[in-house]
């Protein structure tokens, strides 16, 4: 085990080699207000500074491969990539995933998606299609579905500044993001656990949906309408699906196309 | 031919006196006692805030049961050692019964209150990852921005110790008697408080210019007009700035600053005379970008991670000046 007293007498060598290099502490001026505090002045013995000088040579090489893999996997994090980065991004996953350093989510393979990605976006906004507020509302059994005041949304006791109202609003993103995919059958898969979920708090959801909160738009402000950003024109339905719940709370989920039709069973409980 | 090889062997030795000077130096851990005390607690609040979900989000019944999560990934629970293998690891895979979470969970939140507290923290720091990491691989689907930089902060904790200072450990071992108060308060510089402090510049570093390298290459940015998709996000946007949609120079500006912040960022940060002005000017772009996204805890863990920056006499300073006053 490496213990820092193995270590320290090796702070002369490399001091001394700092000297015989003909480099001036003033020149390395850029490094000086945050240098390290120890004194070169130390004796040591020369077998114990070798010996040290090897471990400082092997936690060197520890530091170089491990940001080696993490610069790859942080410049793999947003597009564009070439595929040389998505090639080597799957091939550290052993260690990156390991000690969670990919700050890029991934769904199943995202970086096969073009320019979709299932992850955070550290760019904010992109102004794109999935670049927008997400919410998850449910319709409860016996309410009416033409009448808007009849959906509720999920989670919406909660604060919105609060990771846990965020934890929904990502999860209706991964639910969009899935649609626009593509993979209708894993969304309808979270929108069934989003059912069983209600089931489990009371409520016996007839539909859910995922709605988009569209983005303001400046032309529109400057010419003096749809101000108000809580209109139900600025919410855009993404997803919506029928839930059906047999009397064993079994749930099927039917995913349903724009215009209300059934397109077919997506996810069934026990799949 | 020997001018050049005079020339390759100074500029090798110049570089790992550098290296060496940069990475094998002792330090003070006042600044890594302060990114523990903050980090611990936004690592309460992330794990805490599941508190009142946890059946909803992993119970057997709930949103994201394991299967439906190794669905999303990709993972099967014996897909290890694939080509599209998934490394994903956390003990909450474990348990579904909702007694057993909440058991589980309420360990982990000790562990992390421990930590806070600086309680047995070189073994509490590392299980503190442990916790998080495990919350974080246990639902991806649902994991924002914030969950890296806590994940990361963590990690590189681990390495120093951070219950030198501001700790129980550190006041225990003063009743103790093992050590007087004044040595363990003047005589605590590690050289894993500097290993674990490089680490975490470095990562923050590269950090910020690959945020600020994804905006560069994103069109919108670009042009100038992210901003206003920003303020234009009824629901994330803590303040309503709409009242700027005439304003373009003011987007543009406001959009080009932020870019430029985070470019500048890596290169600016380890610059003397520039440092304390440049972490001002970032701290305040990043608030300003938490009103207008509402992205509180990652911009909160951002700046954790940026105090590593912070000199540790200064520190040590600031909560000597604030105990006297007191």
């Amino acid at each position: 085990m490496l213990s820092e007293s193995t270590i320290q007498p090796c702070l002369v060598e490399s001091h001394s080699s700092y000297s015989t290099a003909g480099f001036e502490r003033s020149k390395l001026g850029f490094m000086t207000e945050d240098s390290p505090q120890s004194s070169p002045g130390q004796t040591a013995q020369s077998s114990s500074a070798q010996t040290s000088s090897v471990w400082l040579g092997l936690i060197s090489l520890a530091i170089i491969i491990h940001f080696f893999f993490v610069f790859a996997v942080l410049f793999s994090a947003s597009d564009p990539i070439s595929l040389t980065q998505v090639r080597m991004a799957r091939r550290l996953r052993p260690y990156t995933q390991l000690l969670q350093l990919n700050p890029a989510g991934d769904l199943g393979g995202p970086l096969d998606q073009g320019d979709l990605r299932g992850g955070p976006q550290y760019s904010l906004t992109d102004a794109m299609e999935l670049d927008v507020d997400h919410r998850i509302e449910i319709l409860e059994d016996g309410k009416d579905e033409n009448l808007e005041s009849d959906w509720m949304l999920v989670a919406s006791s909660r604060s919105h500044v609060s990771e846990r109202f965020k934890r929904y609003q990502r999860l209706a993103w991964s639910i969009h993001y899935l649609t626009v995919v593509g993979d209708n059958d894993t969304a309808a898969l979270l929108i069934r656990g989003i059912a069983k979920s209600e089931l489990e708090a009371g409520r016996r959801p007839r539909f859910i949906r995922c709605r988009t909160h569209v983005l303001q738009s400046r032309d529109e402000l400057e010419l003096g309408i749809n101000q108000d950003a809580w209109d139900s024109i600025f919410f855009e339905e993404v997803y919506r699906a029928a839930t059906v719940i047999d009397q064993h709370d079994n749930v099927e989920i039917n995913k349903l196309d724009p215009a209300g039709q059934v397109a077919r069973p997506t996810a069934k409980a026990g799949e | 031919m020997s001018a050049i090889f005079k020339y390759f062997r100074d500029l090798a030795d110049g570089i790992s006196a550098i290296w060496n000077r940069f990475w094998f130096g002792t330090r003070e851990p006042h600044t890594l006692g302060l990114i523990r005390i903050l980090s611990g607690l936004l690592a309460l609040y992330f794990v805490g805030s599941f508190t009142f979900d946890l059946n909803t989000w992993f119970g057997a019944n709930g949103i994201l049961p394991s299967e439906t999560v190794w669905r999303l990934t990709g993972e099967s629970e014996f897909s290890v050692g694939g080509a599209d293998s998934v490394y994903r690891w956390s003990y909450l895979h474990l348990v579904d019964s909702p007694v057993m979470l909440m058991v589980v969970h309420f360990v982990g939140l000790l562990v992390l209150l421990a930590f806070t507290l600086g309680l047995y923290s070189r073994i509490t720091n590392a299980l503190s990852f442990v916790v998080v990491v495990s919350y974080i691989h246990r639902a991806p689907v649902i994991a924002g921005m914030f969950e890296p930089v806590l994940a990361m902060t963590l990690l590189y904790l681990c390495f120093a110790p951070t219950g030198a200072v501001y700790s129980l450990d550190g006041y225990l071992r003063r009743r103790r008697g093992k050590e007087n108060a004044e040595s363990s308060n003047n005589n605590t510089a590690a050289l894993s408080a500097n290993i674990a402090t490089r680490l975490l510049q470095v990562h923050t570093a590269a950090f910020v210019l690959m945020m600020g390298h994804a905006k560069m290459t994103s069109g919108t940015w670009a042009a100038g007009n992210a901003i206003w998709w920003l303020i234009a996000r009824s629901e994330s946007r803590l303040v309503d700035l709409t009242f700027l949609y005439d304003s373009t120079v003011i987007i543009n500006m406001m959009t080009h600053s932020v870019v430029a912040i985070e470019i500048l960022f890596p290169v600016l940060i380890w610059i003397r005379l520039s440092k304390p002005l440049f972490l001002g000017v970032t701290f305040v772009a990043w608030t300003c970008l938490v009103l207008l996204t509402g992205q509180v805890a990652f911009y909160a863990a951002l700046m954790v991670a940026c105090l590593s920056f912070v000199d540790p006499a200064r520190i040590a300073a600031l909560f000597a000046k604030r105990s006297e006053s007191s």
